[in-house]
């Protein structure tokens, strides 16, 4: 009894433990470092606002945010408009269950491989001798290779569109799946044709995967650093990567530390107006 | 950065690994934190053999991340090899203890300029053994190029819009403060800095992408999206050359500034030993003609370089040149100001 | 009166091997409730799904007031259905749930209001009109898609097991309710429904299918009273259906022995004596025949042995056994002027008149 109870308090203290020494005490380690202050050669302890505040001065850091943010919304609209009808149709048209799977595991096994790998897929694509560039040549739409594709703002878009896409086809499949046929039936019945009852019962009943998809993907691209690296231009820095500096080249971990709970405030913003969203949104399909 | 320190620090791993898998007579140990190819197995195999001591490298991707890697915590790495502008921090912040140089046979053949530089001498101390050295030299694509470019100016150039690369570090500072006239980069007033950093955002529109690694300038120039940047000098040059591309470096009239590395001993080491043969090693011959050779950087002891080189790379390498070496602005620690440097460097990559 | 729905030898094959309606023919006239009745797997719902368009006959055309709907998708088909389990839309209001289908046709806004007001009026949720669904008892659902589908004026209400998901006192209410419903508004209904007392008491005509094909097509007390085959005879109510042998035939009129005794019955259509066939009498015309009855006038007396009584209330229900040791229920009311019930072993003569037997020919076997 007092055996099974110990064994009950260690199973359930786990997760807890685990929770509060990996997440809880790192975000309280930033938090606190946010205060301090930058002194060469380091950083010494104080409780001040100074790198909150230079934040809000500096415009280079809401320039930054902005742009992050920008990203971010590209990035979660052109996932949803090709994860949307991708899981529409595998939903609704593929009828062979083989089929479905085969393709529902097309899109989701690039999760398997390698980020870096896939981002840098994307730089044979678009870059300057790459494989658009080479085919617009050679069928004679362009005459010299254009630069337009890479190391740019689209081409982040792009990869991490790409990158993320996965994580907008899953939710959204789900809540696809999750809707009675017989509510297209009804529609249908009704004398509503297939695009009204796309956009009269199909979209507002999938609003909760498009939320969870759409959340997934901006958070995700909000705290990106990578394509930024391997894909973006000279205007391409984001949020994450001014941190990185910040923790690095500048040596200046407060301030560091006060932009990333910045990032993680709108982050956990934006999660939270998510999950209101859905949840006013949510739907008793019993 | 922190990429450069993932992808680095997998091959570190790899390299963990094959060093477990070599039969070591492992009496000893030494923890380096360097760049990549100072620590090549080239030379460092037989060190390890001759001295029984495991090498175990970790390597970085900028002078930005000693700091970082030693501030979270010690015990880690016995010896790191910072460039001379990151040198003092490194001794300011306490992480580093002096180098009794006695125990250096090859101490006195280093050049004197670097024996005695500022940033590795400290209250009578040392702190340093000068390693290799080099320019931030600029490069060029020659095919493109029907006049040898010759200034700095040549960067900001419209006819090479979208093919001019940057490091993306402070030095890009250095750079344009130099365009602008502003000579004594290293102690720019904000005015001056302010005025580079405008310099720079007027270069972005021309700028295909700012390099952060040495490999990632390689591929620019071998994907054909860069036809002219800096560099660093003997390095990267002739890993595009390996790839068939022929490039061209060259010291504008504005001038270049000069880097040098030095070993450093982490504070309270307790593979002393190891680390002070290992220093001995790459002072000498085996590691001064290592570093020429993997790295193509120039070494720190003509002396021993000139034993293990050919007169052709003494000569290329600039060994026996010191108008050459004298003319360069060696890299200097910007301390405080280091500040004011590296946000004009992030304002201008913040910049729409 | 004029045909509204006529499908016209309708075949539908699932998966190129099952057959699931089997080249079906059937019209419906307008204003008529009609029922497609049958255990499950017997097409029914197939056929029901055919006219609302949700699934295309492989062969046939179904046509709907004169129009060739054959090939027409479900939303240009001038009829519409209420769902097993309502398919309520959970996203939206009660009212627009009603609203749903009138938005597509050019109505203006204080018509759609109007006619949605009618129709929830007309199934008493008037007051609930803002709900969601999900707020809604199981019976006002079922109203609720009632309203939604009678609000367009459908030439033909398709109706899919309509009360199958309520709990059995709602249901029988219902029931009464949809035949005031269809009385009221003068469309035509067309339901599909495993349950026989459901189709008996709505139906103004029972389609009985079985196996893709129609058994028996005709008003409740028709397919009661005179059903065509064996099947339809245990389908609908309860049949005692025995086996039978044709002793002689003169006149059209043939002998048949069954159950140790013989009776004259209209011979079937091209039947011979020494053929063996079937008979089907009802629990409700046999009973419990008095010492001084008397077979003759068309009456017959059997002698049976009581095996069990079973008491339902306003009946009991006898299950004896004839000579021959065919089993014969018989239900017995309990009026006043009754009889003792007679308990079990106890032998019982009883009467019934030759003309409440069902003669089924051989092949009507199945």
């Amino acid at each position: 009894m007092t055996r099974d109870r110990a064994l009950r308090s260690v199973v359930l203290a786990t997760p807890l433990v685990w929770a509060v020494a990996f997440m809880f005490v790192p975000y309280l380690i930033i938090f606190t470092y946010s205060f301090w202050l930058k002194q060469y050669p380091t950083f010494v302890p104080a409780f001040q606002f100074g790198n909150y505040l230079q934040l809000l001065v500096d415009p280079q850091y809401y320039q930054v945010l902005l742009r992050t943010a920008k990203i971010a919304i590209l990035v979660a609209l052109s996932a949803l408009a090709i994860a949307y009808p991708f899981a529409y149709y595998l939903v609704f048209k593929v009828t062979s269950a083989r089929l479905r799977l085969t393709l529902y595991m097309a899109v989701i096994a690039p999760l398997w491989v390698s980020y870096l790998l896939r981002a840098y897929i994307w730089k044979t694509i678009l870059g300057s001798e790459g494989v658009i560039n080479s085919f617009l040549v050679w069928i004679g739409i362009l005459d010299t290779p254009t630069d337009i594709f890479l190391y740019n703002q689209f081409s982040m878009v792009v990869t991490l569109t790409y990158i993320f896409i996965p994580f907008m086809v899953m939710p959204i499949y789900t809540a696809l799946e999750k809707i009675p046929r017989n509510l297209i039936e009804a529609s249908k019945d009704l004398g509503v044709g297939p695009f009204g009852t796309l956009f009269k019962v199909i979209w507002p009943l999938s609003l909760p995967g498009v939320f969870a998809g759409m959340t997934f993907a901006f958070c995700l691209t909000f705290g990106d650093f990578v394509a930024p690296f391997l894909v973006g231009g000279p205007d391409g820095v984001m949020v994450a990567n001014v941190i990185t500096s910040q923790y690095g080249a500048a040596l200046n971990w407060p301030l560091g530390s006060a932009l990333a709970i910045v990032m993680l405030i709108i982050v956990l913003g934006i999660i939270e107006l998510s999950d209101r969203f859905e949840r006013s949104g949510r739907i008793n399909l019993a | 950065m922190t990429f450069n320190n993932l992808y680095r620090s997998t091959t570190a791993m790899a390299l963990a690994l094959s060093c477990v898998a070599t039969p070591a007579l492992a009496e000893g140990e030494v923890n380096i934190l360097t760049w990549e190819g100072y620590a090549d197995q080239s030379f460092v195999a037989q060190f390890e053999q001759e001295s029984g001591c495991k090498v175990t490298a970790t390597y970085v991707g900028s002078n930005d991340d000693f700091a970082p890697k030693l501030a979270a915590g010690g015990g880690v790495y016995d010896l790191i090899t910072p460039s001379i502008d990151t040198t003092k921090t490194m001794i300011a912040a306490g992480f580093v203890e002096p180098i009794d140089t006695s125990k250096i046979t090859e101490w006195n053949n280093i050049y004197e300029k670097f024996r005695t530089a500022e940033g590795i001498n400290h209250d009578g101390e040392v702190y340093g053994v000068p390693y290799a050295w080099g320019a931030i030299a600029f490069m060029y694509r020659v095919d493109k190029f029907p006049e040898a470019p010759t200034s700095i100016a040549d960067l900001w150039d419209e006819k090479v819009k979208g093919k001019v690369s940057l490091w993306d570090d402070k030095s890009a500072i250095y750079v344009a403060a130099r365009l602008n006239g502003d000579n004594d980069i290293y102690n720019l007033n904000d005015e001056q800095i302010e005025r580079a950093k405008q310099k720079l955002i007027e270069q972005k529109p021309l700028v295909r992408k700012y390099w952060a690694t040495a490999g990632e300038l390689v591929d620019l120039y071998a994907a054909g999206e860069v036809w002219i940047s800096n560099t660093w000098a003997g390095y990267q040059s002739s890993l595009i050359m390996e790839k068939g591309i022929e490039v061209k470096e060259f010291i504008p009239k504005e001038n270049a500034e000069g880097w040098m590395d030095s070993w450093m001993v982490v504070k309270d080491t307790p593979n002393l030993d190891c680390a002070y043969k290992f220093l001995n090693m790459q002072s000498d011959q085996a590691g001064q003609c290592g570093v020429a050779n993997v790295n193509g950087y120039s070494a720190a002891n003509p002396v021993a370089a000139k034993k293990c080189m050919t007169p052709e790379q003494y000569d290329a390498l600039h060994q026996d040149d010191p108008d050459y070496l004298n003319s360069l602005l060696l890299w200097e620690n910007l301390e405080a100001r280091l500040e004011a440097y590296t946000n004009a460097w992030n304002a201008v990559k913040s910049a729409n | 009166m004029s045909k509204i729905v006529e499908i016209d030898a309708v075949t539908k094959i699932y998966g190129g091997s099952v057959l699931a309606v089997d080249d079906l023919s059937l019209a419906i006239e307008e204003g008529e409730f009609v029922t497609l009745l049958g255990p499950s797997g017997c097409g029914k719902t197939t056929l029901l799904r055919m006219l609302a368009g949700f699934e295309s006959p492989d062969r046939g055309r179904i046509r709907l007031a004169g129009e060739d709907v054959t090939d027409r998708p479900p939303y240009r088909r001038d009829v519409n259905m209420v769902f097993q389990d309502y398919a309520l839309f959970p996203h939206l209001s009660v009212a627009k749930n009603v609203a749903f289908g009138l938005e597509r046709q050019r109505l203006d806004r204080a018509e759609i209001a109007r006619r949605v007001g009618d129709a929830l009026a007309l199934v008493g949720l008037a007051d609930k009109a803002e709900r969601r669904p999900h707020e809604l008892s199981g019976g006002q659902r079922q109203r609720v898609a009632l309203a939604r589908a009678i609000v367009r004026r459908p030439k033909v209400l398709l109706l899919d097991e309509p009360l199958s998901a309520l709990d059995a006192n709602l249901r029988e209410a219902m029931q009464v309710e949809l035949k005031h419903l269809h009385e009221k508004l003068g469309l035509t209904f067309v339901m599909v429904t495993h349950d026989q007392t459901e189709a008996l008491v709505m139906s103004d005509r029972i389609v009985l299918m079985k196996d893709g094909r129609i058994a028996q097509v005709g008003a409740p007390a028709e397919l009661y009273n005179n059903p065509a085959t064996p099947y339809v005879a245990s389908f609908i109510g309860t049949s005692n259906l025995l086996p039978a042998r044709i002793s002689a035939i003169a006149d059209g009129r043939a002998l048949i022995a069954f159950s140790g005794t013989r009776c004259h019955v209209p011979a079937p259509t091209g039947s011979a004596a020494g053929q063996n066939l079937m008979v089907g009498l009802r629990p409700e015309k046999l009973r419990l025949a008095t010492a001084t009855d008397m077979a003759g006038e068309g009456r017959q007396i059997l002698d049976v042995t009581v095996e069990e009584s079973l008491f339902h209330g306003n009946s009991v229900r006898l299950r004896c056994a004839a000579p021959g040791g065919d089993i014969l229920l018989v239900d017995c009311q309990l009026t006043q002027s009754q009889v003792t019930i007679p308990a079990g072993g106890a032998s019982v003569r009883l009467a019934f008149n030759e003309a409440d037997l069902n003669v089924f020919g051989a092949d009507d076997r199945t």
